[in-house]
């Protein structure tokens, strides 16, 4: 994203009178890859939708409080994240319902003889879902919102060796149980 | 940059998908939640500081109350602790008293008995004695140049 229209959008919050404006805007342009984000670490629409309101939300109450130190694009990942980690401290049993959806929808590709590519990504996601909780959220930044290990230590408070460990770890890992599960 | 590929043969399609138009009208969704939460924060910060004034006011008063109760309290036992010493100091003083007026009586029964024993004393050894030996010392009393009528 844009520096200087993200620097536009929080001097248009920030004003009360066009606060609305500039918060629409706003959502307009980040609620798809924080959606996604929310989506790939809790696997449920439903708990995604909540989190991303919640994530909005506390945008909306706490925008004042933004200093502007990093961009606005980390931290708005950075609140969604925390919000993600409060979730699967809240549903501790959340990864066996995880587990149960994408059964389900792994049934329900076999059953209909779809290709092999979509039981892949399954798989794949299921790989992923068996990380332990730092290293999943490393992998999902990483590979799919292929963010700097800057950035992603601005979102989880880490040092960047930390994160460039957690995420060869996490790809051994997931290439493991793809052989395994072959 | 260089491109984060390492799972090239699954790629980076994800196999979820979100509700058919999701997307439309969310924000306008979100932006009526949040001010509703912002409105009831509010409200709750208006109905909540009153409160809290009360709150703070029946604190500070009960603290009051409780520091001036427990001075009171002191100044009580240290008076009924005077009281009590002062009865004890009274009782001791009365009870030395009458132990002295005793003692004194003692004393005073003592010497009378010792004086009536003295001259009883004496009446018996006049009267063991002989004529003759009252003779005698009836000189002497006479003859003795230490008593008054030996000086006359």
């Amino acid at each position: 994203m844009n520096e200087t229209s993200d620097v536009y959008l929080f001097s248009l919050i920030k004003n009360p009178a066009s606060k609305d404006k500039g918060f629409l805007q706003l959502m307009d342009t980040y609620k798809k890859p924080l959606y996604w984000h929310i989506r790939r670490l809790v696997v449920s629409h439903e708990d995604a939708e909540d989190i991303l309101q919640e994530t909005f939300i506390n945008v909306y109450r706490f925008a004042g409080s933004f200093k502007g130190e990093s961009s606005i694009y980390t931290w708005l990942y950075r609140i969604a994240t925390n919000e993600c980690t409060k979730h699967f401290r809240k549903n501790k049993n959340w990864l066996k319902n995880a587990e149960l959806i994408t059964d389900k929808m792994l049934g329900d590709i076999s059953g209909n003889d779809t290709e092999n590519s979509e039981v892949m990504l399954i798989k794949f996601q299921q790989a992923i879902m068996r990380l332990p909780e730092k290293q999943r959220i490393v992998f999902n930044l990483r590979y799919y919102d292929e963010l700097s290990y800057q950035e992603i230590g601005q979102i989880l408070d880490s040092s960047v060796n930390t994160l460039k460990t957690n995420y060869h770890y996490a790809c051994e890992k997931v290439r493991q149980y793809l052989i395994e599960h072959a | 940059m260089e491109p984060i590929d390492e799972f090239k043969e699954v790629g980076k399609n994800l196999p979820y998908r979100a509700p058919d138009e999701f997307f439309d009208e969310l924000s306008e969704k979100i932006l009526q939640k949040a001010k509703n939460r912002e409105q009831s924060h509010k409200k709750m910060l208006i109905l909540w500081r009153p409160v809290a004034a009360v709150a703070s006011l029946v604190a500070m008063v009960f603290l009051g109350y409780l520091f001036f109760d427990t001075e009171n309290g002191n100044k009580q036992i240290v008076q009924d602790n005077q009281g009590q010493t002062d009865q004890l100091i009274k009782q001791k003083s009365e009870l030395s008293k009458e132990q002295a007026v005793e003692e004194i009586k003692k004393d005073v029964t003592k010497k009378s008995d010792s004086e009536a024993n003295s001259t009883e004393n004496m009446d018996n050894v006049l009267t063991d004695l002989t004529d003759e030996d009252l003779m005698q010392l009836a000189a002497m009393y006479e003859t003795d140049p230490f008593t008054d009528k030996a000086m006359q």
